[in-house]
């Protein structure tokens, strides 16, 4: 059996909630986003809980960084950690089809939230200096779907290959891509050929109409 | 006549910098370091990623929701059925449905077993970077009747596709629960074995205290999770703050440490898999006799015996093997707490049967952006140590 335990839960650094801490940081949030003359501060544009029962707020490009610092640092906030920074086509827009979801998580009050803004012009303000860990994230953004992050020290591409063009996870840009990267045991180094598709990618999508007519998808 | 002066023999000193290969024995997978050396010190680590970018989310884009359920397992490829359970969940969570106890408690054991896979892997790989070659023998031998385990309930070693949405693929085999139980019994001795090699001497002391030290403040600024937090003091685990599944039912506790450094995270891996151990033999006591999958149909198919004698059955059936289930536009994030962290998901749904989008939230993506700042001040041979204690595996980081 081990001998030297350097086990210490003495004083954990998140405290076991309660649940009626949880309830007034859940009745803090609803209040602040309701108040008018908070909206300069902390600008919630909505605070709704969806169907499935995620509380989600909606703000704006440029109010984020002031909505993100007042989540992390405000005491009966607390939303100390940043899980996950992406972006999704919001295809009912035609000119900025790209919105950024932030999901960030309160350890002290156990709950996670979801804030979405729309990233007109492809651009966001990074923030990185508030959460560390959206450093990488915004890379990801940039690389995958071509939304820079302005004052991000250092944006570059993060998963595509290193002379790579085109944001991958972008609507416009196909499945298979535009090149064929290969080794060319002829030539006994890697090119770039053009893209040879032996059959096109089928997608099976027949959906039978009220009259018995088969529809393809639109 | 020159005389030589003290200052023509004064050299201009650079920083080297060399390139820890993609291809390294000690890399764990496939990852390109630049290291920024001042002697033998560490100035600078700046991992390059993307070797590994198989284009998953993409993909995914392009699958039904049953097609795209095994780009899951081979995310983490030591942890397989864990990232499954993520994405059965995120969908169950957007078609609001409750799958049967009896899967649930078979869901539990799997990720359980799937965290001593993954904790075997974690360490023993991480002995051999440091240099002790044996933990890692015993470790694989102890993965393969894990393994066995695996191919017994779903017929692949490894990326075995059990976990479905509504439930589990089918029913555990005859005799399945106690061979699991024999296992747990001679299970508990091999990791006594193990800790007799490690804990206690002094060379893997003395190659691990101290290295890698996170604060608990830089553990939230990163975006750690699992046991990376656990290691610096939080004590936070999804099981316990966020249940899911019968985690509520079962009672286990999560090892927590004070200083953050990569002996502690080593510590807490060994007593977490004594955990699961405690949780994996309640499991096999509480699990109640049902079905295993949901009884909507437009999530999971009915039976042989339905399909061969009712019409709606048949239809069902052939609905989900071409079409699919179709899930209304709707979002949501699930985080389960996989062996290395914060697995998480994040699925959008846009009323056809393909996912609108589909993020895949891996904990490692997050521990690798840490690693400049985890190991500066530090040597050559301690950056090994600090990737085998982030439990780093490109396929979820690079997707």
């Amino acid at each position: 059996m081990v001998k030297s335990v350097r086990l210490i839960s003495v004083r954990p650094i998140v405290r076991n909630y309660s649940n009626l801490s949880v309830v007034r940081h859940l009745q803090f949030l609803k209040k602040t986003a309701t108040q008018k003359n908070l909206a300069n501060i902390i600008p919630i544009k909505s605070l709704v809980y969806d169907s499935l029962g995620n509380l989600c707020i909606s703000s704006e490009k440029n109010n984020i960084r002031s909505l993100l610092f007042f989540l992390k640092n405000h005491v009966l906030c607390q939303y100390s950690i940043l899980t996950d920074m992406t972006g999704v086509c919001n295809s009912k827009q035609n000119n900025n089809p790209y919105d950024v979801v932030y999901e960030i998580l309160s350890l002290r009050y156990n709950n996670r939230l979801r804030i979405k803004i729309r990233a007109e012009n492809n651009s966001i303000f990074t923030i990185s200096d508030i959460y560390n860990s959206a450093n990488w994230s915004e890379c990801e953004l940039w690389d995958m779907y071509g939304i820079y992050s302005e004052n991000h020290e250092r944006l570059t591409r993060l998963l595509t290959d290193y002379g790579f063009e085109g944001h991958p996870l972008r609507k416009d840009f196909p499945l298979s891509g535009y090149y064929d990267l290969r080794y060319n045991e002829s030539k006994k180094r890697v090119t770039i050929d053009k893209l040879e598709l032996g059959q096109e990618y089928r997608i099976f999508d027949y959906k039978i109409s009220s009259n018995g007519q088969l529809l393809t998808k639109n | 006549m020159t005389f030589l002066n003290k200052k023509s023999l004064k050299k201009v000193v650079k920083n080297f910098t060399i390139n820890f290969g993609p291809q390294h024995p000690a890399a764990h997978g496939v990852l390109r370091l630049i290291l920024e050396l001042d002697g033998e010190i560490i100035t600078r680590a700046e991992p390059h990623i993307g070797l590994l970018h198989r284009g998953t989310e993409k993909l995914i884009e392009y699958k039904n929701y049953l097609q795209a359920l095994p780009y899951f397992d081979r995310l983490d490829y030591v942890s397989m059925m864990s990232q499954e359970h993520s994405y059965c969940l995120a969908i169950e969570k957007l078609l609001q449905i409750k799958i049967p106890t009896r899967a649930q408690f078979i869901r539990v054991l799997f990720a359980e077993l799937t965290r001593i896979l993954n904790h075997l892997l974690a360490i023993g790989c991480h002995a051999m970077d440091v240099g002790a070659m044996t933990p890692f023998l015993w470790a694989f031998e102890e993965r393969e009747k894990l393994m066995e385990f695996y191919e017994r309930v779903s017929g692949a070693r490894m990326h075995a596709c059990y976990f479905r949405p509504g439930g589990v693929y089918c029913d555990l085999p005859k005799g399945f629960l106690s061979d699991v139980s024999l296992f747990l019994e001679q299970f508990s001795i091999r990791l006594i074995e193990m800790e007799e090699m490690l804990t206690e001497n002094r060379i893997w002391k003395q190659r691990l205290i101290d290295i890698g030290i996170v604060t608990a403040q830089d553990s939230y600024d990163w975006g750690f999770s699992g046991v990376m937090l656990r290691g610096s003091g939080t004590s936070w685990d999804l099981r316990k703050s966020q249940p899911y599944e019968v985690y509520d039912q079962i009672e286990f506790t999560i090892p927590v440490t004070q200083k953050g450094d990569c002996y502690d995270r080593y510590m807490i891996r060994l007593l977490e898999m004594r955990q699961s151990l405690t949780i994996i033999e309640q499991c096999l006591n509480k699990i109640p006799k049902g079905s295993i999958k949901s009884t909507n149909n437009k999530l999971s198919s009915p039976s042989r015996i339905d399909v061969k004698q009712s019409m709606e059955s048949l239809i069902h059936h052939f609905k989900l093997y071409t079409q699919n289930v179709t899930i209304p536009s709707n979002e949501t994030y699930i985080g389960t707490e996989a062996p290395k962290g914060e697995f998480g998901v994040y699925l959008v749904s846009n009323g056809t049967n393909r996912p609108h989008k589909c993020k895949i939230k891996s904990p490692g993506f997050n521990h690798l952006q840490a690693l400049n700042s985890m190991s500066k001040g530090h040597m050559i041979a301690d950056i090994v140590t600090i990737i085998g204690t982030q439990d780093i595996v490109f396929g979820e980081i690079d997707r």
